[in-house]
């Protein structure tokens, strides 16, 4: 297999408060051998709250984004599921609509930049899927993760809505999504079937709504749970941020206590690949991945 | 040849009159290839037990009447094809469950009181001064007239509303029909009542920020509403007419300009505060400190720049299409 | 039980396109209106129209409009209705649109048309494949808007009437949640209860269209108008008989046989596959009926609109496509589609005048009872409607049945009537409840259905339809016999089937009688045994009453002939 090689389009919070993920992501990368090219001059996605304050703002943005990975002539890689909504959302209205892409391209213009439509975004978990195989992966395991019953969390934004994660995302079911399951299963794990796996974990409502927020992080996290979860693990940083930082809160919401360590996808792959767990950032939790 | 496969169906029944709690009852059924789940209910009702209850009419997808679940996806029954479904979600068995179960009164029938104030709550009609004997009509462009048509397409089945998280945790939200059905007329160059609708669809706890943004809407509408998009339509509009109210959710949706303008990434401690205010921090504490312990607050100094942040400087300010005031 | 009296102006049953215009008529002037419908407003059929609604806009059309029509009816309408039809229909129209109906444009922003079936000029008004849905929500959404009072899920089941003084004053009705009866005493009721399409197995009709509403006036022995001449549309998809609009035709979708031949040229060579909607049905029973049908069974032709492309398919047609995708999986700017004549349209009913108001006989009214739409037979459409005119129909004389109420209801008085009024119903639903007999409502429907189409469908003769008669015999002496599983009081569906099953029996001999009598061919009519048209013996409405029995006698009523005398039909 030629070295798989992607742009990389990091996002804030791996580079915010979740350190973890971008630690165990680039440990796991480095370990597979897989090249992410770090797109250093990539803005903030908009995380689905600029486009309504200025849906045309948010699409300029992320096509500067875009032109960056074309510049690389690689295929762009996200690590947090809303990054993938606002980067892959972009690309496809782009592709779709010459309308928008010539103004856009009127305002790109003035930096130096031209968008062509000439790359693919998928999110790190697809692209170990469909790129890097799972078979290979479980090639590399040398400590399977046995006896650990992990809850995949698939948060929203790799599954939904659907025209974008059929172009992007390999068009995984939002109904009956299977990779995640298939990744922990690879890694020797036992993944847990539960009906909160494809819900909502509420946390685009945090500061707006935090009741309905609170409600829905706690209903997930207890559905794991009572269905004999150790860990839960999720590809996405923002459901990473609610289950992990607001657990508490999610608790009192729920009247119950909680205590469900929650893992970066990178961080279980790290786990099965033998890297150790310093590296993986798995210290950078608030609930304590040593609980289980 | 059509193929057939018999198929069990896992079936809630329920007397809210006489039954303390629902039963699931079994049936098997055999099942043709082209048969839809309203097929399957008909089926039930006319040869195993006449007392089986639900909605339907128009069986072809345009009245709305038969909403239910099947292994938790919101449809409507006369649209989805049962082996699809089996397939989708590969078993032989399928759950078939009303819309939403703690409002059943008989098997699949829900009360759906709550989903027509809702409905009633954003003036789900026309304002306009009507000339009841016209000679001629509105003139409206085609480009016009499509801006409408995808919202116009919505049958008022409750799919959508049944399917998202938000109202089933919020009663008080508002949800993605209704506000489907008032961007339907906010973007109709003939209404009068745009700015009332605006206010209405505008207040925390019940309207367009109370959206988890989780596309469930979306993805079970059968007629291509697309609901979160007019929900964004109603959040662009807000800004657009300058009704948006200086509160935490539109600070948190124009924050994002902001930090992008500054740094090209987000600083997500500068967010809350932007949003919050530094007096609303307070009840982030908690969190806050839970986080720094953990490694996880960059603090305002190690805080890094995009690359060419130049670049999105000059792209914000060529780019902008709105501006936020606060009322 | 104690029951309920509820005192209004105004009882309208139906919120369908007639009623709810009617409904916000009668509002709007002040009266205190009511609408009784069993399913919700917004489920009502009219919304299942789908290609679109005629209007010449351009007034030079409008005689051109009127012709159509008369020639469409093989001349039964009633040239002085049609008149007013075709006259008012741009107003109505551009009401609909003033009100926010969403209809297609031009570039210039005014109201698109596209062709019709049997129509000289594209002359039907759209909004895409979906006119009916959303002249629906329009007028429901005015009417709501206007304050009128919506009870749904309300089942109306009988009728206050005193044949003494031909005075309607009122209905009786149970709610469908807890079959909780009330009676609505008011001074008038208006019937927009639809049409009786269900009475066929195939057939494009919604689950609620089991035509109560005609078969609760014809148990007063008041009469029924016509009610031999049911459409059928040629292009209802193989097998659930769903609809697939005139517009794909409209549009200019072609019908191949087995041969691939375009076979409607041997049947309508000028107007091929848009010749009026008879001609259409019985060239495609033609096809089937002498082997050269397609499909599994051979019992379906093929719809073809593939050269359109799929570009004017998805924006003119996208319903169309998602249907025939949803019951037949085939995509139909990839393939053609399977498609045969199915039962769609009533145009007999409760016999009307030109402003609505319901006839005891032909030549005398009811006083405080109206009528408009699909239920109605005033009579536009005679023989046979065209495509399209009859969504303009429901609004056009809902509107004027609910001014007409307006005009008179000064000059009605408003009798107040007892509890006992409701005896007849509330005894009939108990008894459907409690009586333990053998007979299957579900086996039963499906039987009478079944024959239905096959004895009194589009080919007719002498010995199919005498058959027939004896078999309704049959079925309402097996009626007799009938038990149903549910016994509760709550959503009893069960129930409601069992008493719709009743009424479907009721007017089904009324469909046999008349079409029996009718020894000729005319519209919608087709006797093989009589295939011409015989305007010396059957240019006259038939009216029809049933006894207590179900034994039905006929009577004559003229035709209003106006500028068009009649002349051979051809397409």
């Amino acid at each position: 297999m030629s070295k798989l090689r992607y742009a990389l389009f990091a996002g804030c919070t791996p580079k915010g408060s979740t350190p973890e993920l971008m630690m165990a992501t680039m440990a796991v990368a480095e370990k597979l051998g897989i090249e992410l090219v770090e797109l250093e001059a990539a803005s903030c996605c908009g995380a689905s709250h600029l486009q309504d304050f200025d849906d045309f703002l948010s699409v300029v943005l992320n096509a500067r984004n875009l032109c960056y990975a074309e510049k690389e002539g690689l295929d762009m890689v996200t690590v947090c599921n809303t990054c993938q909504l606002n980067v892959a959302g972009a690309n496809l209205r782009l592709k779709s609509d010459s309308k928008l892409k010539n103004s856009v391209n009127e305002k790109l213009a003035e930096v130096g930049l031209n968008y062509t439509g000439s790359v693919q975004v998928k999110h790190f978990l697809y692209a170990i899927l469909e790129d890097y195989g799972l078979d290979n992966l479980a090639e590399q395991v040398v400590k399977p993760l046995r006896e650990m019953n992990i809850a995949p969390f698939y948060g929203c934004h790799n599954i939904r809505p659907t025209d974008i994660a059929q172009d992007s995302n390999g068009g995984e079911s939002p109904y009956m999504p299977t990779s995640l399951d298939n990744l922990i299963i690879a890694l020797g794990g036992n993944s847990i079937d539960y009906e909160s796996k494809n819900k909502c974990c509420g946390f685009h409502a945090d500061l707006q709504a935090p009741h309905t927020s609170h409600a829905l992080t706690g209903k997930a996290l207890l559905d794991a749970k009572d269905n004999n979860a150790d860990y839960m693990v999720t590809p996405c940083p923002l459901c990473h941020l609610n289950f992990d930082t607001q657990q508490k809160n999610a608790a009192k919401a729920a009247g119950r206590e909680i205590g469900l360590p929650v893992l970066h996808l990178p961080q279980i792959i790290g786990l099965a690949l033998g890297i150790e767990p310093k590296k993986l950032g798995l210290d950078k939790h608030v609930i304590d991945t040593q609980l289980a | 040849m059509s193929t057939t496969r018999t198929l069990r169906f896992r079936v809630f029944r329920f007397n809210a009159e006489t039954d303390y709690l629902p039963a699931y009852k079994i049936y098997d059924l055999e099942v043709d290839e082209h048969e839809l789940m309203l097929d399957v209910l008909d089926k039930i009702k006319w040869t195993k037990d006449g007392s089986f209850s639900y909605r339907r009419s128009c069986r072809h997808g345009i009245c709305g009447s038969c909403a239910i679940k099947v292994n938790g996806k919101s449809i409507i029954a006369c649209k989805d094809n049962v082996f699809e479904l089996a397939d989708l979600f590969e078993t032989d068995e399928l759950i078939i469950e009303p819309s939403r179960t703690e409002r059943a009164v008989k098997d699949l029938i829900v009360d759906k009181k709550d989903f027509w104030s809702k409905y009633d709550a954003v003036k789900p009609y026309l304002v306009a001064e009507i000339d009841e004997h016209p000679v001629k009509e509105n003139l409206v462009t085609p480009e016009d007239a499509e801006l409408i048509n995808e919202a116009d397409q919505c049958i008022q089945c409750g799919v959508c509303y049944y399917a998202c998280p938000a109202v089933e945790v919020n009663p008080d939200f508002i949800g993605p029909a209704a506000l489907a059905k008032a961007a339907r007329f906010t973007t109709d160059v003939r209404d009068d009542a745009k700015l009332d609708r605006l206010e209405i669809v505008n207040e925390l706890g019940k309207g367009i920020w109370d959206c988890v943004k989780c596309y469930e809407c979306a993805t079970a509408c059968p007629k291509g509403v697309d609901p979160i998009g007019k929900i964004t339509t109603l959040h662009n509009q807000t800004f657009e007419e300058d009704m948006a109210e200086d509160n935490v959710a539109t600070r948190h949706a124009v924050g994002f300009k902001h930090a992008i303008a500054r740094h090209g990434l987000l600083d997500e401690t500068e967010i809350v505060r932007y949003s919050e205010g530094t007096f609303g921090m307070v009840k982030h504490i908690g969190v806050g400190l839970d986080m720094m312990r953990a490694g996880k607050v960059v603090m305002p100094w190690n805080m890094h720049n995009s690359k060419n942040l130049d670049e999105v400087k000059k792209l914000i300010k060529s780019s902008s299409t709105t501006t936020f005031k606060g009322k | 039980m104690s029951v309920e009296i509820r005192k209004y102006d105004v009882v309208i049953v139906g919120a369908g396109l007639a009623g709810c215009a009617a409904a916000r008529e009668c509002q709007m002037a002040g009266l205190k209106t009511v609408v009784l419908t069993k399913v919700h407003p917004l489920r009502s059929h009219s919304g299942a129209a789908q290609g679109g609604i005629n209007a010449a806009l351009n007034e030079a059309d409008t005689t051109s409009h009127e012709f159509d029509t008369v020639k469409g009816s093989d001349y039964l309408g009633d040239q002085d209705a049609i008149e007013l039809m075709c006259q008012k229909a741009p107003e109505t129209i551009r009401w609909l649109e003033k009100m926010g109906a969403v209809f297609s444009r031009n570039e210039d922003g005014s109201i698109a048309q596209r062709p019709f079936g049997g129509q000289s000029q594209p002359r039907a008004c759209f909004a895409k494949d979906r006119t009916g849905l959303i002249c629906l929500q329009t007028i429901y959404e005015q009417a709501h808007r206007a304050g009128v009072e919506f009870l749904d899920e309300w089942y109306v089941g009988d009728l206050v009437y005193d044949n003494a003084t031909s005075k309607v004053n009122g209905v009786v009705a149970c709610n469908l949640r807890d079959t909780q009866f009330a009676i609505f005493n008011a001074k008038v009721v208006m019937f927009a209860t639809g049409g009786y399409g269900r009475t066929y197995k195939i057939n494009s009709n919604a689950h609620a269209n089991t035509g109560d509403g005609l078969s609760i006036v014809a148990r007063h022995g008041l009469p029924l108008e016509d009610m031999e001449f049911v459409q059928f549309h040629p292009s209802g998809l193989a097998g659930s008989g769903v609809l697939m609009s005139e517009a794909a035709r409209g549009e200019g979708g072609h019908l191949l046989n087995s041969n691939g031949e375009r076979f409607m040229s041997k049947y309508a060579p000028e107007k091929m596959e848009l010749a009026s909607r008879d001609v259409v049905s019985r060239g495609i029973e033609r096809e089937i009926m002498e082997g050269r049908g397609v499909g599994e069974k051979k019992d379906a032709v093929y719809l073809d609109v593939r050269h359109l492309g799929e570009e004017k398919i998805m924006e003119r047609l996208p319903e169309l496509r998602d249907l025939a995708l949803a019951f037949l999986g085939q995509d139909m700017a990839k393939e053609p589609i399977m498609i045969r004549a199915t039962a769609h349209y009533s145009m007999g009913g409760i016999p009307t005048d030109i402003n609505c108001h319901v006839k005891k006989n032909p030549t005398e009214t009811v006083t405080g009872f109206y009528a408009a739409g699909e239920c109605a037979c005033v009579s536009v459409h005679g023989a046979n409607r065209l495509g399209a005119n009859s969504v303009l129909e429901a609004v056009l004389f809902g509107r004027h049945a609910g001014e007409n109420i307006v005009k008179d209801i000064e000059a009605i008085a408003m009798v107040d009537v007892d509890e006992s009024s409701a005896d007849k119903f509330m005894k009939e639903v108990d008894w459907v409840i409690a009586t333990n007999g053998s007979e299957r409502v579900p086996a039963l429907r499906a039987y009478l259905q079944e024959t239905m189409t096959e004895n009194a469908g589009v080919f007719r003769d002498e010995a199919r339809l005498a058959k027939q008669k004896e078999i309704i015999k049959e079925i309402r002496k097996r009626y007799q016999n009938i038990r149903i599983d549910d016994s509760s009081r709550l959503f009893n569906t069960d129930m409601q089937e069992a008493i719709e099953l009743g009424h479907m029996i009721d007017y089904a001999a009324f469909i046999v009688e008349g079409a029996l009598a009718r020894k000729e061919s005319r519209g919608a009519q087709y006797r093989e045994d009589y295939q011409s048209r015989d305007d010396a013996n059957f240019l006259y409405h038939t009216y029809a009453t049933m006894d207590g029995e179900g034994n039905i006698s006929l009577d004559k009523g003229a035709v209003s002939i106006g500028k068009f005398q009649p002349e051979a039909r051809t397409y």
